[in-house]
């Protein structure tokens, strides 16, 4: 398992290099010039060309990949061009967010998709069972975005329970800041609660089939505690190892919502530095969110291993 | 955001499955059995449609979906000229949602053609040349490691918004994915005995990879394709929220959304009736998706997880 | 639609660094009466204004300039309520100078509370000397001050100077420091920090360069008092050094020297405001400062007292105009610009949410590329003057018709620069007439690329319905879209394209409109026109320069270097509770002498 982990863990040195080679060279093939864009429209050539030169802009694309990469591997990502401002400090700044708002659209996915992936399970074939599992692939097949601008409309403009944007950090008001990550989790976690849902009620489909379920039903256990101890143990152990993978899809999809929601999370970042030709935030921005996905994708794989060791040999 | 299939999931999921049985079905029995899937049947149906529409969009739409008529701009549903009303220009709202379909089927599809064609070429060298698979998956990994929006995003920007701009840019992000899972599907063919057999007849490798393992291959690819395009769908709508998508004057549903934000409050229909036009077609497609998935590859059932 | 930078920027600092690059030289120049000119309507011609020392600046103008800005609430009436409800530290109203004058600050303000202000786009600095990026003014000016502040009339008026002289051969200024002034770190403010300030300014800002030219020395007579000498005179300096919107800002000299022309590190100014902290597309969070001196003078726009009523100003970034607006709906912004111009029917009606039409915003022009390709063709420039449907560009782009308006002169009937010469080929659509222009013309079917800015909705409208209007008349005009970070980047090269579009603020001074320089993007190069540039430049007498400047826009028709389409106004909206006047001119809202009530 260790040797495993190692050689996994070897492999990521490599992704990541072209991880940055890719993104620094998207980063610099986009047209547009940050200093024009901060300097305002009333600034003069000379103007720009200082600040470009002050910068480093100016030097060739390469070169200013090298020092990029060798400032990276001292721990230091830069400075905004937009803010100046630490990239690392902005992205620290980000993560929290970004990561309460995953962290709770994660719950709600859990909440919302197991429960009704084991109802649908045990009603199988019911109308119960059609109806969640139609709403599920109802929900999968909406852009969240837009069912985020009909929350925002429906609870924040005409009843008024949340803001309809922004974000309270936990440091200033716990409560806050549950408030105003609410709706964009809900929007967020909505498909991934109805995936979990679908997966949750196959996998309990499957046990509920198995020999050992229905021995127990045949000796007359509860259906409720058969179902609750047996079953569901056993079908959950493949919803777990979704959470991971939920989780990379909740980081991806944060772009979108922290947009819609007007939240100050790394996804914004990095849009809005797309839009400002930010490069060294952009840069540092992906380069974060890019390890956190390769790391939880490997933690996935380590899970699997886990429970299927035959696929370390493969 | 439901951007990217879950190559990450299903392949991982397929190695954990090992190799599958090769299938032998022709298209009648497909369709035969989609027929016994009632939901997989309506959303072919529904599909089926929405091409109609896209096809015959210059006979349905009641005006050009592009022309700035400003003195009738943001009439409301009902009006005698405009039945669906106006948009901000004052372009027509019915005619629009009637050519969104030509955008959004036509990215959608571009798309998966684009995504496969590149996808199952690496997956298929990738898989059949060990040589090349190291280099090649790591260069994958190395896109798969970018969240697919992101990654878009970052294409746009370069490209600029444009819709041959969408469907390069979403490719790129779908490729991989395609790749990977057409990869183990090579991995697990390849070792089978009748490919074993056919090699040891003799057959050029050309030979082995079009008669014998891209065939047993078409049913995973088929399935990720249709989930492809309901991405792709949602994708589209998802760049041009965040300005980066089709050229704004174009009717895609996407542009028609993203403009329909400003006008939530005073005209919600603007925004209400293009997400509903995009929440039908990803829901008829994900409905053949899981049917046809049913169908072709029942150890896929499910499988298919998050994204 | 993320992020809106605004083409141009203040009206007053964009004038004056253009006029000055432009007429250096010409000292005679009344800037600031062409300043107040321009912006308060009023034809007051008379500069010797400027040069009133400032301790005898008695006569404070009632009330307010423009009419939108009002506040309906405002009353004057229950002075004595204000004492009572000071309950802070804040020196409120000591100076009870205000005797009867009906402005605003007087009527008693509600201390503490947070004023949220939804900004449209992030500001990249505080620094507005290193920036001319308007949204950077809005909180800057809370923490920074100036010498001297505009008041409703855009007269000049002393802010943190006392008196001022100005010898008789306007060769020596002599400033006359506030006394007692703390900066946001504690340190007084003495005559030496405005020196170290002077030179910065000289070395950074466009205004204050183009002052060094005349500067010769500024030194600290003692610590109150600061002279500048000139070598020669130069009349804008006081309105150069004014603001906000431009402006020297004044902040600790050793901050200042060692800012250098880099961008500032520290924000530490003397304004009612200090700054706490900017957490990029968060907030950019300002507090009370407890050690404020205020004026007596009562408040007039800019000038006059300052007091803070709100105990913390956060301004946020919210780039969507609908979550700016819902933001305020929902009570979570105080404040916010730039709004959809559609809603302004609906949030009429709204009693939560008050609305405020800025008239006017800006002006759209239509810039053809005429180093090269087909657009260099006079004729052809003709034709598309001819094919332009005006009324229906302005409709597409900026909705209902109280939110634009028509009219054929280069300066906006608020100048006194407004005239009516050539009008008759201002909107003079007539697509056949265009036609017969395009087959006069060298045209040969070539592709003309108009750059559409595919994140601004208006702007791109107007590209999206000039490119239609062109094809209708045999123009094969084609639309290149691209954020407007692109557009601003390619606009300067003349391969990119043939046509683009943008928004021009108001400027006071004519001659400093963006696309007269010949180095401008669209690079209009004329003798007929630098000839008339020459001649205005140099003419001191506003009738005899007036007469030049009929001459000019006869020549734009003529040459049509560019199309000015109409002019479009801006949406402001604000909670009701929110009192006193945050936007007493149409210019940058203040937040001083505003307060929330309940």
């Amino acid at each position: 398992m260790l040797r495993y982990l190692l050689r996994r863990l070897l492999a990521l040195i490599p992704v990541l290099i072209l991880v940055s080679l890719i993104s620094f060279t998207l980063v610099h093939l986009t047209p547009g010039d940050p200093v024009a864009q901060i300097l305002g429209d009333d600034a003069t050539v000379d103007e720009i060309e200082r600040v470009r030169h002050d910068l480093g802009l100016d030097r060739p694309v390469y070169e200013q990949y090298l020092i990029w990469v060798g400032d990276a591997l001292r721990g230091d990502l830069g400075q905004s061009i937009y803010v100046n401002q630490p990239v690392t400090s902005m992205i620290i700044e980000r993560a929290e967010p970004t990561l309460m708002l995953a962290i709770v659209a994660l719950f709600f996915t859990l909440i919302i998709g197991i429960p009704s992936g084991v109802i649908a399970a045990i009603k199988h074939n019911s109308y119960l069972d059609q109806s969640l599992m139609l709403l599920a692939l109802l929900a999968v097949s909406m852009p969240n975005f837009w069912l985020g601008l009909n929350l925002i409309l429906l609870f924040s403009v005409y009843i008024g329970w949340f803001p309809t944007g922004g974000y309270t950090p936990l440091g200033e008001s716990v409560v806050g800041a549950f408030k105003s990550v609410m709706l964009p989790a809900i929007a967020l976690g909505f498909s991934q609660a109805a995936l979990v849902a679908r997966m949750t009620r196959a996998s309990m489909l499957d046990v509920i089939r198995t020999d050992y379920v229905r021995t127990a039903r045949a000796k007359g256990l509860p259906a409720s505690r058969v179902y609750i101890t047996h079953a569901l143990k056993n079908a959950l152990l493949p919803t777990i190892t979704v959470i991971g993978l939920v989780l990379t899809v909740l980081i991806g999809g944060t772009v979108v919502t922290e947009t819609v929601f007007t939240i100050p999370g790394a996804g914004r970042l990095v849009v809005n530095s797309v839009i400002r030709r930010d490069y060294p935030v952009i840069q540092g921005a992906i380069m974060m969110v890019a390890t956190a996905y390769v790391l939880i994708n490997l933690v996935i794989d380590l899970i699997y291993v886990y429970v299927d060791p035959r696929i370390r040999l493969s | 955001m439901s951007t990217q299939p879950a190559a990450a999931s299903s392949a991982s999921l397929q190695r954990e499955l090992g190799p599958r049985q090769a299938q032998r079905t022709g298209p009648r029995a497909w369709f035969r059995s989609l027929k016994n899937h009632q939901f997989a049947f309506a959303g072919a149906i529904a599909l089926t449609l929405a091409a109609l529409v896209a096809l015959a969009a210059p006979l349905i739409a009641p005006h050009d979906p592009i022309e700035i008529n400003a003195v009738d701009r943001l009439k409301p549903i009902g009006d005698s000229t405009y039945p669906l009303g106006t948009d901000r220009l004052g372009r027509d709202v019915a005619s629009r949602l009637v050519y969104g379909s030509r955008i959004s089927l036509g990215v959608g599809l571009a798309t998966v053609i684009l995504s496969n064609l590149l996808g199952i070429t690496i997956g298929m060298l990738s898989g059949y040349y060990r040589g090349l698979d190291n280099a090649l998956m790591r260069v994958m990994d190395a896109f798969m490691a970018f969240p697919g929006i992101l990654l878009a995003l970052g294409i746009m920007a370069v490209l600029g918004p444009s819709i041959i701009n969408i469907v390069i840019a979403l490719s790129i992000v779908y490729t991989p994915r395609v790749a990977r899972v057409v990869r183990s599907s090579v991995l697990s063919i390849r070792e089978m005995d009748y490919v074993e057999a056919a090699r040891a007849l003799g057959g050029g490798d050309a030979r082995l990879i079009f008669r014998h393992i891209l065939p047993n291959c078409v049913a995973p690819i088929v399935v990720q394709g249709t989930f492809i395009f309901a991405y792709a769908v949602i994708s589209e709508a998802s760049l041009s929220f965040l300005g980066v998508g089709a050229s704004p004057e174009v009717p895609s549903w996407g542009n028609m959304l993203s403009e329909a934000r400003q006008y939530l409050r005073s005209e919600p229909m603007l925004a209400i009736l293009p997400g509903v036009a995009i929440m039908i077609v990803v829901l008829s497609l994900n409905l053949l998706g899981d049917g046809l998935r049913d169908i072709l590859d029942p150890y896929m059932r499910d499988a298919r997880g998050v994204e | 639609m993320l992020s809106e930078e605004h083409e141009t920027t203040s009206k007053v600092r964009l004038s004056r660094r253009r006029m000055l690059q432009m007429a250096a030289g010409a000292g005679a120049l009344s800037l600031a009466s062409s300043l107040l000119a321009a912006c308060g309507g009023d034809d007051d011609d008379d500069d010797s204004d400027q040069e009133t020392s400032g301790g005898d600046s008695t006569d404070a103008p009632t009330a307010t300039a423009a009419a939108e800005g009002d506040e309906p609430e405002e009353t004057a009436a229950e002075d004595d309520d204000s004492e009572e409800d000071a309950d802070s530290g804040t020196e409120e109203d000591d100076g009870g100078t205000d005797g009867g004058e009906a402005t605003g600050g007087d009527a008693p303000g509600v201390m503490g509370g947070t004023g949220r202000v939804a900004l449209y786009s992030e500001p990249p600095t505080l620094d507005s000397s290193w920036t001319t990026a308007i949204v950077v003014l809005v909180p800057s000016q809370h923490v920074f001050e100036y010498l001297f502040a505009w008041d409703s009339a855009w007269d000049i008026q002393p802010c943190l100077v006392d008196s001022f002289e100005i010898a008789a051969d306007g060769l020596t200024y002599t400033f006359q420091l506030r006394e007692g002034i703390k900066f946001h770190n504690g340190d007084e403010m003495v005559a030496d920090d405005i020196v170290k300030c002077f030179n910065r300014w000289g070395q950074l800002v466009g205004e204050g360069i183009a002052a060094y030219e005349s500067i010769t020395d500024v030194v600290a007579v003692d610590d109150y008092t600061v002279e500048i000498s000139l070598s020669k005179p130069f009349s804008p300096l006081l309105a150069y050094l004014t603001g906000p919107g431009g402006g020297m800002m004044v902040m600790p000299g050793e901050i200042a020297e060692a800012a250098g022309t880099e961008r500032l590190e520290e924000y530490v100014g003397t304004g009612p405001y200090s700054f706490v902290e900017h957490i990029p597309d968060r907030h950019i969070l300002l507090e009370r400062f407890e050690d404020y001196s205020p004026r007596e003078e009562a408040p007039d726009a800019y000038a006059g007292r300052r007091t803070a009523y709100f105990e913390e100003l956060e301004f946020i970034t919210v780039p969507d105009a609908a979550a700016r607006i819902a933001g305020v709906e929902a009570g979570d912004y105080h404040w916010a610009e730039e709004v959809t111009r559609d809603e302004h029917e609906r949030l009429q009606d709204s009693s939560d949410v008050e609305a405020l039409v800025i008239k006017p915003l800006r002006f759209m022009g239509i810039i053809f590329n005429k180093a090269q390709g087909p657009m260099a063709d006079p004729v052809l420039r003709q034709a598309a003057l001819y094919a332009f449907n005006h009324e229906e560009i302005m409709a597409a782009a900026f909705g209902p018709p109280d939110f634009w308006r028509l009219q054929p002169s280069l300066m906006p009937p608020e100048s006194v620069w407004f005239t009516e010469v050539g009008a008759e080929f201002y909107n003079p659509y007539d697509p056949d007439r265009a036609r017969e222009l395009v087959e006069q013309s060298a045209y040969n079917g070539e592709t003309v690329r108009w750059m559409g800015p595919s994140d601004r909705e208006d702007y791109f409208a107007v590209a999206l319905t000039g490119v239609q209007h062109l094809q209708d008349v045999g123009i094969n005009a084609e639309l290149v879209s691209m954020d407007w970070g692109s557009v601003v980047e390619r606009r300067t090269n003349p391969e990119e394209y043939e046509i683009f579009n943008t928004g021009f603020s108001f400027n006071p001074e004519p001659t400093t409109l963006s696309f007269i320089p010949a180095n401008w993007p669209g690079w209009w190069e004329s003798e007929a026109k630098e000839e008339i540039l020459d001649r205005i430049m140099t003419a001191t007498d506003f009738d005899e320069r007036f007469a030049i400047w009929e001459e000019f826009q006869q020549l734009y028709f003529e040459e049509v270097p560019a199309i000015r389409v109409g002019d479009f106004f801006g949406l402001s909206i604000f909670r009701s509770n929110l009192k006193g006047e945050a936007l007493p001119v149409s210019s940058f809202p203040i937040f001083w002498n505003v307060w929330l009530e309940d």
